[in-house]
């Protein structure tokens, strides 16, 4: 079960939401979080509950260990934080990336039994041991509790990371208020929004650019364009549905994206999705000795480039674009930042659009070769003109979605519109009604729009 | 203080008498009255959104709820039980017939094809031949979502060839998503029809042999056919001294009036490994019929 799924929002949702309002105790809402996430995880996939279980009690005792030798024997609470690292590094193999272990294997198992999220499941799980190890937070002594934490069905589909000190205030208190459930209900159908809508447009320009019977210069160009965004906005319609969730069961999680800056260059660009898994790594990897020096944390860079990747996914293109872009990084640290920084920020986004479309543009192909030719088409070669007609109808047919999404992405413009109607608001206190009803009115149609949508495909 | 005034004193005074200077309201008070409005407003437009939100998703809820709750709980195929619950097979069985009895599903699409028309310029999307996902954007990979969610539809797609925008007859484009029919005309991997032809032999005729003629025509450029024809089968029909010979083993496949037999058969060639299209949900191209047995009439 994902969230964009009827039987998620429409089923298991709103009888989660409605059982937590009965208790105003923490205890009893974290009870309501813990059945409904079980049943959300293991959904068509019942072993997923074991795993659950099991990973919590190592994960608990784990914390408490490390706790415990901190202070009296530091290589000691290391060994069992390299120990939790190894339990959760196996967990995220056997589940997360299954399909490298070959039919024969006894470790290949059906897709039946591979649970949804184990790769951020097993993320918060190593984030708990290390702030424990850290000294950033406090070795938890209730497991439910922890259990709270580690099963919460909120950021399982796209995070974010949290930390177990950030979120352990919400855990032992929280309370739900009417604005928090407001702007959880409509950061949830906006991301759903995103989800079913946009991406989707985008995915019909992408197979229309990309998968053609003749490539096109320009079908080339936006197809890639259009992948890029179809994955942005996936992403981001599964984080604004998680920060929806949190916020709906009174968590207040932070952002697991930003808005896409081109100031920082590629290192910003790159930032700006899943934000706390690239925290947690720069975290780790941060402590390594010698890592205030330029080389050293360009080198860090390289690597978490390439682990984060292969944290994706496991394969030779996934590879050779997490080692091109850390390259890059590292290039930045050195002396790209300082030569490229004095450019206007149009110049800088040129550079980050082009090298960014390029290199990742590799993860849409299986092989190298297929990613040399699509390259050599961006530029003429082998394409069958600048445009063939079907890509420019399919394009057509999704121009005001693309427009929408423009509007969406594009933070000037969308702090530009939504200051306009901030003041157009503050005018009078009807004006202001007018404009929270047309918001409501939009979001409500938005909501209907998307379950017609998901319906007429299942149907 | 000096300046308070009873009420029958001001009473006193004419309209045209100057009055005794009012105090200026205080500028705090004005902020509080300022502040106090728009919280209001504000929760006041909080409750309208969460009222009509909650309302809708809790509208549709029921619908979906309703329409499809007599046949999801049936006993009839998902009996439940703790082994089919453990195995997952309970509440698969439940999702599947949820999905597969929406109701009203043409209207629904209809509408759907209608919405999708404002996207943009010139036609939208193509429900007409959708499959039983109900959940796009999503991947069901341990990972996560980013470029996961390409790997999920870039891995049904390369079982199924992914298709290209085709046009329809009306102008407008229509895309179909990986996992959907892929129509015969559509696909790029090759597709061809072999019809053969036997021509049947009179085994009184000492001159007639059997001929098989096979037709290969490639569906995805028709003006290209192939055409081979077996070597005709002749047989001897010499009287021996000694003994007749019989009729060869081979027996007429046609009846007596000579009726050509056409069989049709049809191959895929460079086929992968079928997909989930090759299930009856999504519906398979159909096969041609094979013409009238004379033997019926």
């Amino acid at each position: 079960m994902i969230y964009s799924e009827l039987l998620f929002f429409l089923g298991v949702l709103p009888v989660s939401v409605l059982l937590s309002f009965f208790d105003r105790s923490a205890e009893y809402k974290n009870l309501i979080l813990i059945l409904t996430s079980v049943a959300f995880l293991s959904w068509g996939k019942p072993l997923y509950v074991l795993l659950i279980f099991s990973t919590v009690i190592a994960e608990y005792a784990l914390g408490l260990g490390i706790s415990a030798l901190r202070k009296k024997s530091s290589p000691a609470a290391a060994a069992l934080l390299l120990a939790d690292l190894l339990m959760n590094a196996g967990v995220f193999l056997l589940y997360a990336h299954n399909y490298i272990f070959p039919d024969s294997s006894k470790l290949h198992l059906g897709a039946s039994l591979i649970p949804i999220g184990a790769g951020y499941y097993t993320a918060k799980g190593f984030s708990y041991a290390f702030d424990v190890y850290t000294g950033k937070c406090r070795a938890e002594k209730n497991i439910f509790c922890l259990m709270t934490y580690m099963v919460s069905f909120h950021f399982l589909m796209a995070g974010p990371v949290v930390r177990y000190g950030d979120t352990e205030p919400y855990i032992r208190k929280r309370s739900i208020g009417g604005k928090a459930l407001s702007d959880g209900l409509s950061r949830l159908v906006f991301g759903l929004g995103k989800i079913v809508i946009l991406a989707q447009a985008f995915h019909r320009i992408s197979v229309s650019g990309l998968e053609g019977r003749e490539a096109s210069v320009i079908g080339s160009w936006l197809g890639m364009a259009a992948f890029l965004a179809e994955c942005w906005f996936s992403f981001t319609g599964l984080c604004d549905m998680a920060k929806g969730l949190g916020l709906m069961n009174g968590f207040d999680y932070e952002e697991n994206y930003r808005d896409i800056s081109f100031g920082e260059l590629m290192t910003g660009y790159l930032k700006s999705a899943n934000t706390t898994l690239v925290k947690l790594f720069s975290d780790v990897l941060g402590r390594a000795p010698g890592s205030g020096n330029a080389f050293i944390a360009g080198a860090g860079a390289l690597i978490g480039c390439v682990l984060i990747a292969l944290w994706y996914h496991i394969s030779r293109m996934y590879l050779l674009v997490g080692l091109a872009l850390g390259a890059l990084l590292l290039l930045e640290r050195l002396f790209l930042s300082k030569l490229l920084g004095k450019l206007p920020v149009a110049l800088k986004a040129v550079y980050v659009l082009l090298f960014s479309h390029i290199i990742l543009g590799g993860l849409y192909f299986d092989s190298f070769s297929d990613h040399k030719h699509w390259v050599g088409t961006l530029f003429g070669r082998g394409a069958a003109g600048l445009m063939t007609d079907s890509f420019g109808k399919t394009l057509l047919a999704n121009i005001w979605l693309v427009a929408a999404a423009f509007i969406c992405a594009c933070a000037p413009v969308r702090k530009a519109l939504g200051g306009l109607l901030a003041r157009a608001g503050k005018s009078s206190s009807q004006a202001y009604t007018a404009v929270s009803v047309i918001k409501t009115v939009f979001t409500a149609a938005l909501l209907v729009v998307c379950v017609i949508t998901l319906a007429a495909e299942a149907a | 203080m000096q300046n308070e005034l009873s009420l029958n004193e001001l009473g006193s005074y004419s309209a045209d008498d100057d009055l005794p200077e009012m105090p200026e309201e205080c500028e705090e008070s004005e902020k509080a009255i300022e502040a106090l409005r728009s919280r209001s407003d504000e929760e006041r437009s909080i409750f309208i959104n969460i009222v009509v939100i909650a309302v809708t998703l809790l509208a549709c809820a029921a619908y979906f709820i309703a329409t499809t709750s007599s046949r999801r709980f049936s006993d009839e195929g998902n009996k439940f039980s703790l082994q089919r619950l453990a195995n997952g097979k309970f509440t698969a069985e439940i999702s599947k017939r949820y999905y597969s009895t929406i109701a009203y599903p043409k209207e629904i699409k209809s509408i759907a094809q209608k919405i999708s028309g404002f996207y943009g310029i010139g036609g939208g999307v193509d429900y007409s031949d959708g499959s039983n996902t109900g959940a796009p954007g999503g991947n069901n990979s341990g990972s996560g979502a980013a470029p996961g969610v390409r790997e999920t539809q870039k891995s049904s797609s390369h079982n199924e060839q992914t298709v290209t925008t085709a046009e329809t007859t009306s102008g407008t484009a229509a895309t179909t998503f990986p996992h959907e029919v892929q129509t015969i005309y559509d696909t790029i991997f090759s597709r061809t029809t072999t019809v053969s032809t036997e021509l049947g032999w009179d085994p009184d005729d000492p001159y007639s042999h059997k001929i098989t003629i096979t037709t290969t025509t490639n569906n995805d450029e028709p003006d290209i056919a192939s055409t081979t024809t077996a070597a005709p089968q002749k047989t001897d029909t010499s009287p021996s001294t000694s003994e007749t010979e019989l009729p060869p083993e081979e027996t007429p496949t046609a009846s007596e009036t000579d009726q050509p037999t056409v069989s049709v058969t049809e191959e895929q060639s460079d086929q992968t490994e079928p997909g989930d299209n090759t299930s009856e949900e999504t519906g398979e191209p159909t096969q041609p019929e094979a013409p009238e047995d004379p033997e019926e009439e």
